[in-house]
């Protein structure tokens, strides 16, 4: 068991995601930055899918019930594979606000708290999922599962040659021109305020010269690229809503989702155009 | 042939048409249906008039497979169970919609729950369930200033659409009154009370 004895203003449980019950309307959630993720799971032995915390916006400790092995990957300089013994207080101040918007927290056996559909992922607008459906708070005891002994072999992120997202044009192509797909490849856009796991927006100048009212809902996903009736991209996230009704001018790779979720407000984004090839 | 176009790497949208339309969902439920038992296919999701398929295969290969089951599928009708839902009329915005209608509050509430509706599709947030289609006489644009916060068990109605929301959200449809029937249970397989298919009835209820 491990105690969050100071919590930061922002950190849940996640795993890789609930999938199959979109038709229900139940979005996948899951880890904002699936690669950090992976990697933290692969260097304490765990299964990719392994519940971890995800960890934001600020500084809090930790206290660690029995020994076990700890990593902590994401926004931080470096990944370290530490052993923690029973009573160990471990201070996580990390240079968030510097590296990334998340770093990941992956105990050996993972965080044990009940399935809720499939999947261990809070998702706080249903308040299900991760620890009683909410944000972790100081005095929180989450449970740990049994170690599976699995000898660690680290994953290896994909490489990126640079800094641009991928996207994808589509599903909406007939709503937009191709100057409109120029624009969003040519445009400097920078991580708004008002983001979230729900989605991100992004400042920058709006597309033109289009009519993108609201139009008939259908099936969305995270990465997709919707644009508003004044021509703003707002990018869906892992906690975004299964069905939109804005036009969706492209979606961002998968692989490429992770890195997308990192960037802090204020930064940079600029896309490039991909094929949904693999 | 429908148009088929990538929602990004892993999944695609098969569009049917672009608007609301008994036949055109019940082609969507039928073919969604028939998609999910296709090899690499995860999930098939039907809206109103597309189907969106969440797929591990890459966006060729998958393409290849749906492309033959489009040509053949047929339309599911709306033969789900049928949800007698009871409904309080007395949402915050009923007065308004009877104003901006021209009728009475009486006469809104009675065009309302005088239909059976069909679930188009479920969405927005877990459980919510686009219902149609309502009396042309309520159609009304959605709200100018959307609400921060609408109660769960809200009933609505908005363009040709109503629907209940299942937990406190931010919305801008127009609040006509009440329910207490749950929407959305996570302990629960499938978690959502209602299907795309599935058909509703409201009757007005003191509660």
């Amino acid at each position: 068991m491990i105690e969050i004895s100071t919590a930061p203003p922002f950190a849940t449980v996640q795993d890789l995601g609930r999938f199959g019950h979109r038709a229900s309307g139940v979005p996948v959630s899951g880890a904002m930055d699936p690669d950090s993720m992976r990697l933290a799971n692969s260097l304490v032995g765990n299964p990719p899918d392994a519940a971890v915390i995800e960890w934001a916006l600020g500084g809090g400790s930790l206290i660690f019930r029995r020994t076990m092995q700890y990593v902590v990957t994401g926004a931080v300089r470096a990944p370290r594979l530490l052993t923690a013994r029973p009573g160990d207080t471990v201070a996580l101040a990390p240079p968030i606000h510097f590296f990334g918007r998340f770093i990941y927290v992956a105990v050996e056996g993972g965080i044990d708290v009940p399935l809720v559909l499939g999947s261990r992922s809070t998702y706080l607008p249903g308040a299900f999922g991760g620890y009683k459906g909410r944000i972790l708070r100081a005095g929180d005891e989450l449970p740990v599962g049994p170690s599976g002994g699995a000898a660690a072999t680290p994953w290896t992120p994909p490489a990126f040659e640079s800094d641009a997202i991928r996207v994808i044009f589509g599903p909406n192509r007939a709503a937009f021109t191709d100057a409109h797909r120029e624009q969003l490849l040519a445009t400097e856009y920078k991580v708004a305020q008002a983001s979230d796991r729900m989605g991100y927006r992004l400042d920058g100048d709006p597309l033109t010269g289009g009519e993108w009212g609201t139009r008939l809902s259908e099936p969305v996903c995270p990465g997709a690229i919707q644009i508003t009736a004044e021509g703003h991209p707002i990018v869906l996230m892992a906690d975004g809503p299964t069905v939109g009704g804005y036009p969706v001018i492209g979606v961002v790779h998968s692989a490429d989702l992770g890195r997308f979720a990192q960037r802090l407000t204020n930064e940079v984004v600029r896309f490039v155009e991909a094929t949904p090839a693999p | 042939m429908p148009d088929i176009e990538p929602l990004g790497d892993r999944a695609l949208t098969i569009r049917l048409g672009d608007r609301m339309d008994a036949g055109l969902a019940a082609l969507a439920r039928g073919l969604a249906a028939r998609l999910r038992g296709i090899s690499g296919v995860r999930e098939a999701v039907p809206g109103y008039a597309t189907v969106t398929v969440f797929h591990d295969a890459d966006y060729a290969s998958m393409r290849s497979a749906v492309e033959p089951v489009i040509a053949t599928a047929t339309a599911e009708p709306a033969a789900g169970p049928e949800h007698v839902i009871p409904v309080r009329y007395d949402g915050p915005d009923l007065q308004d919609v009877a104003e901006r209608t021209g009728m009475t509050v009486a006469r809104v509430v009675e065009l309302h729950h005088s239909r059976v509706y069909t679930v188009y599709l479920i969405g927005f947030v877990p459980g919510f369930a686009y219902l149609g289609d309502i009396d042309p006489a309520l159609e009304l644009p959605r709200r100018d200033q959307p609400r921060t916060r609408v109660p769960a068990g809200s009933v609505a109605i908005a363009g040709r659409q109503t629907g209940i929301y299942p937990l406190q959200t931010a919305g801008g449809w127009h609040l006509i009154g009440h329910t207490g029937t749950p929407m959305f249970d996570p302990q629960a397989n499938p978690p959502a009370t209602l299907a795309a298919g599935d058909r509703v009835r409201f009757v007005p209820s003191s509660e």
